[in-house]
């Protein structure tokens, strides 16, 4: 680029000047060399017709002796070689040689020819001398009659060695003009190429990320512009480039920070302290070194959350959560790693056990003496807490955890607020049912092995069909089947909820047809996690599968929990692409929490669940009579209607009717029945 | 009338009879017996011609004549004087140092144009002309006159350009044409510079030019033009010297030294017998005849061979 911008300009200022010192030189050598040569002809034919004229006279007279005169006159011309007379009859009378051949012009080689001219001796053609005599007056008559003629040879010699010359010095004028126009335009284009090329060069480290190059503005008139604007360009572009660097820096490591952390209280989250713990894990089989590794549970976070919101149980998590920090030393990490599941890795104890257990034990006090206020109401919570040795003999990173896990599931299971040291599966006393427990619920998808059942939802009016909630049981190892609210918290723990869903969907709607056939109910009715109701794809399978079973959708419902639906937006969406199918939805255990009636309000539910195993006295004047009655009230004037669940006493199901409630599902009604039962019966 | 024509006459020739008588009485009384050549000059030609004037006389009949050569200068301090000398200056130079010197010699010039020897007299009227003589290079006017006619039967009129040394001789030149039946054409020039015009007005009127010698007209530095003039009216000249005919006349008719050398020793032997006299000057006996055969050529004259025109001449003259 640079070179070929010089070479251009180069070629531009010299290009003219030397096609035009060659040609004017070339032209003024040419012209001068036909000059010569003409010259040369204009003196041969001159010489000729002399002596043609001279020779008139002696000619006509045969005087030879005049003859050789005339001649020798004639050859005495600088380029005159030879003079030859002949007469009428073409015989020579006269030849004159000039003794001309210079060493000069042996030496040269190629012996240049002499030009010949001749020119007739005419009888009359001329008078020079008479008329020197005459006054003018030449005889009119005048006979023109050939005497003979004369044979001129001229050489080129001279004008040869003349042109030699002419072309010499044409070409060293030309060379000299290209020479000095050579070195000005050198000049010239040296001036208009160096800032450009300068330019050029600071264009490049900059697109090479060198914002901070600048060029000397030394030039004059549009270069110097070009030099100022471009530093003026180059500097308002490393300002915004720096500006927007550390608006990327700051955006960079505010991502960076939330990915790693917690945005509700600001502490580690899951996947960083996944991260601290591998290290943990590793610099104990590698060095030796002693962490411990604990799982906090809160025990009754559940209630404040319920009963006084979200908002409540965000303030309560971000209160505990700098309590507990308040127990630790700086060099330990505290996360939260599910709802109300916070881990702890405290690094390098000497004696992890006892030191560990100590700062557990103390954490799980300042847990238990801690009291949450919302709205003048007073909660008071516990942790139970698991904890584990990482030492140099831990096998994995998720043994680890599956220990932590098992210490914290015993110690809830334990009797809730305590702490447990995770001692081996044999030291624990029992076999430890919720590590395995995400394993076998994947077994069991892959195995078809969990239990379909069913309990009838009965209509407590003739007026309206009956129907059946399907759901799964795990069977466990034992015989009997797992705790099914366990086995859905490890579901929803390890993101298994949505296969155990399609799985649930999928079998309950291929033996919709046995059910119909069984029972005599007209709809079913299956849960769905959370987790399902958000991901992606999950209503178009449900469609699909409708129809691949060919059921009617409108004797599909679908239960979600007060909190499974967590994103209205989504939620909502999912459940208007299945009620537009024809599908209805169903809101389980309504009136445990807050929250639940701003999504009735929110949400286009068809039917309300009302768990009423905690009214112990239904009776229709009772104050747990009057509020199941107003809840029934407040669903059937939205629309909906109402189910009564866990009604597992006689008395409390004869007083459901009264109390305005559509259906009632629990033992008290009819118990769960495994699918195999009902296609027996 | 007639009467008077006649006593005048013989009283004119009574008077040359007296003359004659006194000349012979006085001049050759003494008898001669000696010939002085006088040369102005040594070159090979006048070599010549005193050794074949002497070679001559020596051989000559009758008594012995002294015969002797000196140089003009060698003349002029000299004063033996012998009574029966005769003086025989060679050339123009000799004739006119002869002459300067006014010795009271009889003196026979030789090798002379007429046209010289006319001008010494005339610059010189004190010289006795029965004693001053000469033998002429030009030819006798009738000789040339004849030659015209041989030469070109068809061409009847002659031009004659004349110079102020020449134009004496166009009444004997004139008259000598005429009487061969010729026309004359004359035209005169008094400078070089009107000679060209001269020569083209004369060859308006003329079929051939008879060159007759005159220092302004033909001389080296115009004869060459005038020849070329001439060539272009395609007319011939009739020189009266071999040189005319190198330098491009057709012909001429001119007397080689050797001939007048010849023809002078043979005077000089007549004059010592007295089989002949001083008196009148002597135009030349023997002759040649010269052709420029490219001349000829290039004017496309045929003319008949060089011997053939002379011994028709000599054949002429001798019946005279």
């Amino acid at each position: 680029m640079d070179a070929s911008l010089h070479a251009r300009l180069l070629a531009l200022a010299l290009g003219p000047t030397a096609v035009l010192s060659v040609v004017m030189a070339a032209y003024f050598t040419d012209a001068r060399i036909d000059e010569l040569d003409q010259a040369l002809r204009e003196e041969g034919r001159t010489a000729a017709r002399q002596v043609a004229q001279a020779a008139e006279y002696a000619v006509f007279a045969g005087n030879l002796d005049f003859l050789r005169r005339v001649a020798d006159a004639a050859a005495q011309s600088q380029n005159v070689r030879v003079v030859t007379v002949f007469d009428r009859d073409n015989h020579e009378l006269v030849r004159h040689a000039v003794a001309a051949a210079e060493a000069s012009t042996e030496a040269s080689g190629s012996r240049l020819q002499n030009l010949r001219f001749t020119a007739p001796i005419v009888l009359g053609q001329s008078l020079p001398l008479a008329q020197d005599m005459l006054t003018g007056e030449a005889p009119a008559d005048v006979p023109g009659k050939v005497l003979g003629k004369v044979l001129v040879e001229v050489s080129q010699e001279a004008t040869a060695a003349r042109k030699r010359q002419l072309l010499v010095s044409g070409l060293s004028i030309a060379l000299i003009a290209l020479a000095v126009s050579g070195f000005a335009a050198l000049r010239l284009a040296r001036r208009v190429t160096r800032p450009i090329l300068g330019l050029v060069t600071a264009v490049e480290r900059m697109a090479l990320g060198q914002l901070g190059v600048r060029v000397p503005e030394v030039s004059r008139g549009e270069l110097q512009k070009l030099e100022s604007g471009f530093n003026s360009m180059a500097g308002a572009l490393e300002s915004v480039h720096r500006d927007m660097q550390k608006k990327i820096d700051e955006a960079t490591a505010l991502l960076s920070h939330q990915a790693r952390h917690d945005t509700l209280t600001g502490l580690v989250n899951r996947r960083e302290f996944d991260v601290r713990l591998a290290r943990c894990f590793a610099s104990a089989r590698q060095h030796g070194a002693r962490h411990l590794l604990c799982f906090i549970d809160l025990d009754r976070f559940k209630i404040v959350n319920d009963s006084c919101g979200h908002a409540a149980g965000d303030e309560l998590l971000r209160q505990v959560s700098s309590l507990l920090k308040g127990r630790l030393r700086d060099r330990d990490t505290l996360a939260r790693v599910g709802g109300d599941e916070f881990a702890v890795l405290l690094e390098n104890y000497a004696d992890p056990i006892n030191h560990g257990v100590d700062t557990a034990e103390a954490m799980r006090k300042a847990v238990e003496e801690y009291r949450f206020f919302w709205n003048g109401k007073q909660f008071s919570i516990g942790a139970s807490i698991g904890v584990t040795a990482i030492t140099a003999d831990s096998e994995s990173v998720a043994a680890l955890l599956e220990q932590a896990d098992a210490a914290c599931y015993e110690a809830k299971s334990g009797g809730r607020n305590r702490v447990i040291l995770y001692r081996g599966s044999a030291a624990a006393g029992k076999p430890a049912p919720l590590p395995g427990l995400p394993a076998q619920i994947e077994q069991a998808l892959a195995q078809n092995t969990f239990q379909l059942c069913a309990q009838p939802i009965a209509a407590l009016r003739d007026s309206i069909p009956s129907g059946w909630e399907i759901f799964v049981r795990l069977p466990g190892p034992g015989g009997g089947n797992l705790p099914a609210d366990e086995v859905f918290v490890a579901a929803e723990r390890y993101g298994l909820m949505p296969a155990v869903d399609r799985w649930v969907i999928s079998h309950a709607l291929a033996n919709f047809g046995q059910l119909q056939s069984a029972g005599g109910a007209r709809f079913c009715s299956i849960n769905l996690g959370g987790a399902s109701v958000a991901e992606t794809g999950m209503a178009e399978f449900i469609a699909e599968t409708i129809a691949a079973h060919d059921v009617d959708p409108a004797l599909v419902y679908f239960e979600l929990k007060e909190g499974a639906a967590g994103n209205l937006l989504t939620a909502r969406a999912f459940m208007q692409t299945l009620k537009a199918l024809g599908c209805r939805f169903m809101l389980d255990d309504f009136g445990a929490g807050v929250a639940a009636f701003t999504q009735l309000k929110q949400l286009p539910w068809d039917v309300v669940k009302i768990d009423a195993s905690a009214m112990a006295d239904l009776a229709p004047d009772s104050v747990d009579g009057q509020m199941l009655a107003s809840l029934a009230g407040i669903a059937r004037s939205l629309g909906m209607v109402s189910v009564a669940e866990r009604v597992e006493s006689r008395q409390v199901l004869e007083c459901l009717p009264s109390l305005g409630v559509d259906y009632a599902q629990g033992e008290a009604v009819q118990p769960v029945l495994r699918f195999d039962q009902i296609a027996a019966a | 009338m007639g009467r008077s024509i006649y006593s005048a006459l013989r009283g004119c020739l009574k008077a040359a009879l007296i003359g004659l008588l006194a000349l012979q009485c006085g001049l050759l009384s003494a008898q001669l017996t000696q010939v002085t050549l006088v040369l102005s000059e040594d070159t090979e030609v006048h070599r010549q011609v005193v050794a074949t004037i002497q070679g001559i006389l020596e051989q000559g009949p009758g008594p012995r004549l002294a015969s002797r050569t000196l140089t003009l200068k060698d003349l002029a301090t000299r004063s033996d004087r012998n009574a029966g000398e005769l003086l025989v200056p060679i050339g123009t130079a000799a004739a006119q140092g002869v002459a300067a010197l006014d010795l009271p010699i009889p003196i026979l010039n030789t090798l002379i144009p007429k046209q010289v020897y006319e001008k010494i007299l005339q610059g010189q009227p004190a010289l006795d002309a029965r004693r001053f003589s000469a033998l002429f290079l030009d030819q006798p006017p009738r000789r040339q006159a004849r030659l015209v006619r041989l030469a070109f039967p068809d061409r009847l009129r002659v031009g004659l350009l004349l110079g102020p040394d020449s134009q004496n001789f166009q009444p004997a030149i004139a008259a000598a044409l005429r009487a061969q039946g010729l026309q004359v054409a004359v035209e005169k020039s008094a400078s070089t510079e009107e000679l060209a015009p001269a020569l083209n007005r004369l060859l308006g009127h003329s079929d051939l030019l008879l060159a007759v010698p005159d220092p302004l007209v033909y001389n080296r530095n115009t004869l060459a033009n005038l020849l070329l003039i001439t060539f272009r009216s395609q007319k011939p000249v009739l020189g009266y010297s071999e040189a005319n005919v190198r330098a491009g006349a057709l012909l001429a008719l001119y007397t080689s030294p050797a001939q007048a050398a010849r023809q002078t020793a043979e005077l000089i032997l007549a004059l010592a017998s007295g089989r002949a006299s001083l008196g009148t000057p002597y135009y030349p006996k023997y002759f040649e005849l010269a052709i420029n055969e490219t001349v000829a050529r290039s004017l496309a004259i045929s003319l008949p061979q060089e011997a053939v025109l002379k011994a028709r001449l000599e054949a002429m003259e001798s019946a005279d």
